[in-house]
């Protein structure tokens, strides 16, 4: 699947500036995220969080700044390489039509193939593997259409991790989970960094999944950056209460409790 | 079993099934060419087709039957098998691209532009006593008609499919009233043009066939090609790019691809109802919703519909009823039918 050469995967972004008409969306963004690391970008509503995924996965082109990767310009790849590099989940995960999960899931192998190929047995095998480590192999049966939202957004992370990205990046994948498929399904993302050398970017609205999963937290505030570093680096009372306008307690090396609204 | 056994397993069925439908495609028309007020047996119809395509000699024929078979009867059999191929195809791919199951070839209203073109090719015809080609014109205002549409959506910003399904509204209604006036101008004569807008394969002549066959064949073969992109047009936009899909490209392919087909169709055959809707709807509900399978399969199952919906107004009512009112007639309660048969499996979200 990937092997050590991929572990070197590195996406980068370089200086973004990103306006949506004239309102100032980014300013001055810089970060990176290399094969076998966790990083969660967190912030407030309206922080521009999004915005910087769909810069660094090519959807959106930033009006200065540059996104990497593995030196190369994201911008100027082709829309298959650089699917095969990254996957996107996005926080809702509908489909139009009553696809079965199976078929859903079997679309991450697109950029893999060729128009007219067929799906061989190896991948077969692969994705049989992967829809068991998410969970969805009882699924595969159903309408997608029928899923409930939790059941949906396990589809769409098993299509990602079906993609077989260097790179992926969740935007709130994990939103509709329930609090313990959310700890199994960020333990297994944990273990497919360091096995596999994946690189994880995740948007957390859950800061406790945050704290606990991520080897880095890059925070945004009103498009800025408002913190770098480890969980325990970044996340201190003054951070809260800058960021998030929230009275927290912080237990050292085990996590925050919130106490209430500033 | 294993849901990827079942799966490999499922594609031989669906090709059987696809030979199934072939088969009798083949039969169904070789029968309707001997059907009708010339009775000509199976073998002897089946020795005019296979003398005619091969140039072999055809003697022990009488020279009517040949006539009948090959200039009267083939050419109305194949416009329904290829106009029900073009609807079936349209359909699916309109119901993928706008995400609605309700969505048919004529959602967009090029139907209407064709039966508009075709309305005034027949009121000028009245008028000034000319011979202006009904289909030329149905073709050429369905071509428009999808420009137009495309034009307004895209002033609207972007291709969205709500804006296409509304521009496609608009531009429908505009045009619908425009066939009214025609009609309220074409006076007596207005039976000519509600005739031709109900739908019918009567007296359809190899000319309308040469028109329909290609695009729909070469049509069909470019939606097969380009099916699991329009199978991953419906993540969703975002869903799309980021599997390395050129959201803008395949929907614009698919937009004029699907539009094409439903022009050729009309304009030989006017507006049939039904087949387009039905008939992809159907096979997903049945079997899937990979346009892979459904593509094919709904080119198949809507060309050998049309073809026996046509030879059943032919032989119960001598070709009175139009094909069109009859597989509305016809397709409706069986449609509901089926429907109400399965409320239990909930498909679609509303």
């Amino acid at each position: 699947m990937m092997n050590k050469a991929n572990l070197s995967a590195c996406l980068s972004a370089q200086d973004i500036e990103f306006y949506y008409g004239r309102r100032k969306v980014l300013t001055n963004i810089g970060l990176k995220v290399s094969g076998g690391e966790y990083l969660s970008l967190i912030g407030p509503n309206g922080s521009g969080k999004t915005t910087l995924f769909s810069i660094l996965c090519g959807l959106l082109q930033p009006q200065k700044g540059k996104v990497l990767f593995n030196e190369r310009a994201v911008q100027k790849m082709n829309a298959r390489k650089r699917a095969q590099a990254i996957a996107i989940v996005q926080q809702s995960a509908e489909q139009a039509m009553p696809f079965t999960c199976l078929e859903s899931i079997l679309l991450g192998l697109h950029p893999h193939q060729g128009r007219f190929d067929t799906i061989s047995n190896a991948q077969y095998q692969k994705v049989r593997k992967l829809m068991e480590l998410t969970d969805t192999i009882k699924l595969s049966e159903q309408p997608i259409t029928q899923l409930s939202g939790g059941e949906r957004q396990r589809v769409a992370l098993c299509r990602a991790l079906v993609q077989q990205p260097k790179i992926l990046l969740l935007d709130e994948a994990m939103s509709e989970l329930d609090v313990a498929v959310r700890m199994q399904m960020s333990e297994l993302l944990k273990k497919l960094c360091h096995e596999k050398g994946l690189a994880v970017m995740a948007i957390h609205h859950d800061l406790n999944l945050a704290y606990r999963f991520s080897d880095k937290i890059y925070a945004l505030k009103e498009g800025c950056c408002a913190g770098f570093g480890t969980p325990e680096q970044v996340m201190t009372e003054e951070f809260f209460r800058k960021v998030f306008h929230v009275k927290a307690e912080i237990f050292a090396n085990k996590g925050f409790f919130i106490q209430n609204i500033l | 079993m294993d849901a990827i056994q079942k799966r490999k397993k499922d594609r031989l069925k669906y090709l059987l099934l696809g030979f199934i439908f072939f088969a009798l495609i083949i039969i169904t028309l070789v029968f309707a060419v001997g059907m009708g007020a010339m009775q000509i047996g199976f073998s002897e119809s089946l020795r005019i087709l296979y003398g005619k395509l091969t140039g072999g000699a055809l003697e022990g024929i009488q020279d009517n039957a040949i006539a009948v078979v090959w200039e009267i009867r083939l050419p109305r059999v194949l416009c329904g098998l290829f106009v029900g191929m073009g609807l079936a195809v349209a359909g699916a791919i309109f119901q993928s691209l706008l995400g609605n199951p309700l969505a048919d070839p004529y959602t967009l209203g090029v139907s209407t532009g064709a039966a508009f073109g075709a309305s005034l090719a027949i009121l000028l015809n009245i008028l000034f006593a000319l011979v202006l080609s009904t289909t030329l014109f149905a073709f050429s205002f369905a071509f428009l008609t999808l420009m137009l549409v495309l034009f307004i959506t895209k002033r609207g910003g972007g291709l969205s499919t709500h804006s296409l399904i509304i521009s496609g509204i608009i531009v429908g209604s505009i045009l619908s009233a425009g066939i009214s006036f025609i009609k309220m101008a074409a006076g007596e004569n207005v039976s000519t043009i509600v005739f031709w807008i109900m739908g019918s394969l009567v007296s359809r002549q190899w000319s309308d066939v040469f028109l329909v066959m290609p695009i729909v064949i070469i049509g069909c073969i470019i939606a097969y090609a380009f099916a699991d992109d329009l199978n991953i047009m419906t993540l969703g936009d975002n869903g799309a790019q980021a599997l390395g899909v050129n959201t803008k490209h395949t929907r614009l392919l698919y937009l004029i691809l699907g539009s094409c087909l439903t022009a050729a169709c009309v304009s030989v055959s006017g507006v049939i109802g039904f087949v387009g809707l039905v008939v992809p709807h159907l096979l997903r509900m049945r079997y899937t919703a990979d346009n892979r399978v459904l593509i094919p399969l709904s080119a198949l199952l809507g060309g050998l519909l049309l073809m026996l919906a046509d030879n059943a107004t032919r032989l119960l009512s001598g070709g009175e009823i139009p094909v069109g009112v009859l597989t509305t007639l016809l397709g409706g309660p069986f449609f509901l039918f089926v429907f109400s048969k399965k409320p239990r499996r909930q498909f679609y979200d509303e």
